[in-house]
């Protein structure tokens, strides 16, 4: 019905808009796997110029202003990757977190659920990378559009609370980066950049579907520009009952971001971000639990101030992340990450290209527990950040950076970190690449002062230092990438028993050795295919640590004249998931297939294309878990519909 | 036929197409399950579950469960047992005890079954999970 009423809206509108022939990167239909910048590699490996042009710069050509994007990646030497959002929006995966693990072997998410990943025991969110992370993901930092997104307790991103219609591109950085991102970046990051129309105009994006488990999602996007002011806004509703008893919810995300340019240089961006979930933990399946429900609300707001000329670029963030978690047991927090974030970024000479910055951050909250009234003292904690790093091309095929960053916390004092690495593009299609990052995370207020199960006071910031070397090829048809890592972390913060007799301590040291590959085959005629792998030796830390894992994918599209029909399969292989350390516990691989048809029509005249699509999720209906107990659904289907104008 | 109008129809066949495919999801041919108490007339059971499944009921004697859609396969049949005798002879408040089925039951696609738990066929359980830990 709602669908029917915007078809008719937009089909009223008349020309003038360019669904049908999509003048932005990221409104492309039926990606290919790409990155953005156009530049063809395994989703795609990391490929950016060292020396980025200024953020938004824009070069007036003939009176045309043609904006020249900045690269998302802020260091050509890191091992990362580049997805672009059509890859995420049209992901047979339920949630990002689960589209960009699709994409990349190297991240696990361990999920396959139509439902919300949730909160607390029971979550499906977290997130993995090189043998760190994990439920909860406070580990891997998530940047949301230059600011750090976690909640002020427990230390996590919400894993639903992102919008795949408004995000533009994805960056995995893998090994982390704290020297550039700060706390939690221990053994990643994913950094976010939201979508914008870079030329005048009004772009709409809605989206619908409904499928198994009485599920019903609306996501849709409006991005606009005209003269000095731009809008970029989001929403996306989910509810379904979920595929057991306790595995429904529901959710809704809304984000809007209005930025107003002064002149070419000068820009103000205003971001605000607001999510509700309502879910449950649903238990193993032999004892399912209906009543474990949580309620989450979260704002997150910034401010941006941008200024940039020719290669100099200032930025100023102030941000905001509050939320309120109320859970079944009583439990009630408020909380907040609050700071402020100014960085610059100039070229010096032909070669050296220095970026720079100043970040003041503070975590805090309240916790009670409605029941009891038992309010837990909890401290807040600031940290004050100095960190610079400078970008070397010496030779035009040989890229060096180095970077360091100061923190002074107010409990753990100084902590210095560093980071270092080189790309030598030897061949035209060809690179090595090598690189060491010193990282920390520092505790959360969960783990300082919760006693749920347990707190210490007394812990230490967990600190790693990743290292890794690789090589590539890339070409227009066929891109690989190979790496070898090693994660080296100490004082990690692990809990050990159960109630009343648990306890949570930093452990001594764990060393972490594995190797990733990527290969992708672009468009080969109508096919693409690609194939990720990663093979690690986590050695006694094998809970909830896999042993490797492979995720592939096969596109077929064909277009002819206003329609194009596009097919698609992947899925994913986890080999050696344990529930307990010392290899314990062991739970069967998984291996799952999901499917994906599509068929769009483009009504170019009047700038309206209309997309009816259909995901086939675990068509082989395997039974499989994750997690001991918590099966993910069998087949299930997803039917939508999407239109864009 | 023009363009527009041969596009829209070709959409909404496929959008037929696949809403069909989409009602036949496998959720809809999930297995049906009921549970029965047999034990005894002095002995009550709450909270059956079943492979995804839990019924926030309590059982008298040969009371059985609203039907529930379970995900198909194999689990023994979880519940809460009361014996109204024992706690005739004790004070205070009435302990219900963790027991399970000692026979796995089976439950498959498009199927109706329902388990009895038996005076023969419990035991305790012990796969309860702990306290939620947030």
């Amino acid at each position: 019905m709602t669908l029917g009423i915007i078809a008719s809206i937009l089909l009223a509108a008349g020309p003038g808009s360019q669904a049908g022939a999509p003048t932005d990167a990221a409104s492309a239909p039926l990606a290919p796997r790409d990155t953005a910048d156009g530049t063809s590699s395994p989703a795609a490996k990391e490929t950016s110029d060292s020396t980025p042009p200024p953020a938004n710069a824009e070069v007036l050509l003939d009176e045309i202003v043609v904006p020249v994007e900045r690269p998302i990646s802020k260091d050509a030497t890191e091992d990362s990757t580049e997805i672009a959002g059509d890859r995420l929006r049209e992901s047979t995966r339920t949630s990002t977190f689960q589209a960009v693990a699709q994409e990349d072997a190297g991240v696990y998410v361990p999920a396959g659920t139509v439902a919300l990943h949730g909160v607390s025991n029971g979550a499906t969110g977290g997130i993995r990378i090189r043998g760190l992370g994990g439920s909860p993901n406070t580990q891997v930092l998530v940047i949301e559009d230059g600011v750090p997104d976690y909640q002020g307790i427990f230390g996590h991103p919400i894993a639903d609370s992102y919008i795949p219609t408004l995000i533009d591109q994805v960056l995995i950085v893998k090994g982390g980066d704290s020297t550039l991102y700060g706390t939690n970046a221990l053994a990643g990051a994913l950094v976010i950049r939201s979508r914008w129309r870079t030329s005048d105009g009004l772009e709409l994006l809605a989206d619908s579907a409904a499928g198994s488990y009485s599920t019903l999602r609306e996501q849709g996007a409006l991005l606009a520009r005209s003269g000095r002011w731009d809008l970029a806004g989001g929403v996306l509703f989910l509810d379904t009952e979920g595929h057991r008893d306790g595995a429904g919810g529901s959710e809704a995300i809304g984000m809007g971001a209005v930025r107003y340019r002064f002149n070419l240089e000068l820009s103000l961006t205003i971001w605000n971000k607001v999510a509700h979930l309502e879910g449950n933990d649903p238990g193993p399946v032999t004892h399912p639990t209906t009543d474990h429900w949580y309620d989450v609300w979260r704002d997150t707001a910034s401010l941006q101030l941008s200024f940039s000329r020719g290669a100099t670029r200032v930025a100023v963030t102030p941000y905001l992340n509050t939320g309120v978690h109320h859970l079944y047991d009583g439990f009630h927090s408020n909380d907040y990450v609050g700071g402020i974030i100014a960085e610059g970024e100039t070229r010096l000479t032909s070669s050296l290209h220095l970026l720079g910055g100043l970040a003041l951050e503070g975590v805090g909250g309240r916790v009670e527990n409605q029941i009891t009234g038992e309010t837990p003292e909890v401290r807040s904690t600031w940290n004050y950040s100095v960190y610079g790093q400078a970008t070397w091309q010496p030779l035009s095929q040989l890229t060096v950076v180095a970077g360091a960053r100061e923190i002074a916390s107010s409990t753990y004092g100084w902590i210095p970190l560093y980071k270092a690495g080189a790309r030598w593009d030897f061949l035209p299609s060809a690179y090595v690449r090598a690189g060491v990052t010193k990282n920390f995370r520092q505790p959360t207020i969960r783990e300082l002062y919760l006693p749920y199960p347990t707190a210490n006071p007394d812990l230490k910031p967990e600190r790693a230092l990743n290292a890794d070397v690789g090589v590539g090829f890339e070409s227009r048809h066929l891109s690989v990438d190979v790496s070898g890592y090693r994660t080296e972390a100490s004082q990690l913060i692990k809990y050990f028993g159960v109630f009343p007799a648990a306890e949570v301590v930093n452990i001594d040291r764990l060393v972490i050795w594995g190797t990733e590959a990527t290969l992708s085959v672009n468009a080969l005629g109508p096919f693409s295919a690609y194939a990720s792998g990663d093979w690690q030796d986590v050695g006694r830390f094998t809970r909830q640590n896999p042993d490797g894992r492979v995720t592939f994918g096969l596109d077929a599209t064909h277009a002819e004249g206003e329609d194009l029909v596009g097919i698609s399969a992947d899925g994913e292989w986890t080999h050696g998931l344990f529930m307990s350390d010392y290899g314990r516990d062991r739970i069967p691989d998984v291996f799952v297939v999901n499917m994906a048809a599509r068929y769009r029509h483009s009504f170019t005249s009047r700038g309206l294309a209309i997309e009816p699509y259909l995901l086939a999720r675990n068509v082989f209906d395997r039974q499989y878990a994750y997690v001991a107990g918590y099966i993910m659904p069998g087949f299930n289907v997803l039917l939508g519909l999407r239109l864009e104008v | 036929m023009p363009p527009v109008a041969r596009g829209i129809r070709t959409a909404l066949a496929i959008g037929l197409v696949l809403g069909v495919v989409s009602a036949s999801g496998c959720d809809m041919v999930y297995p049906q399950v009921v549970v029965t108490n047999e034990i005894s007339a002095h002995v009550l059971i709450r909270d059956p579950s079943f492979n995804g499944c839990v019924w926030n009921v309590t059982l008298a004697y040969g009371d059985v469960t609203a039907p529930d859609r379970c995900l198909p396969g194999t689990d023994h049949v979880h519940f809460q047992k009361l014996d109204l005798d024992q706690e005739a002879s004790a004070a205070g408040t009435p302990v219900w005890f963790n027991y399970q089925t000692i026979s796995v039951k089976s439950a498959g696609y498009g199927s109706f079954h329902t388990f009895e738990v038996t005076s023969d066929d419990l035991e305790q359980d012990f796969s309860v999970p702990g306290p939620y830990g947030h």
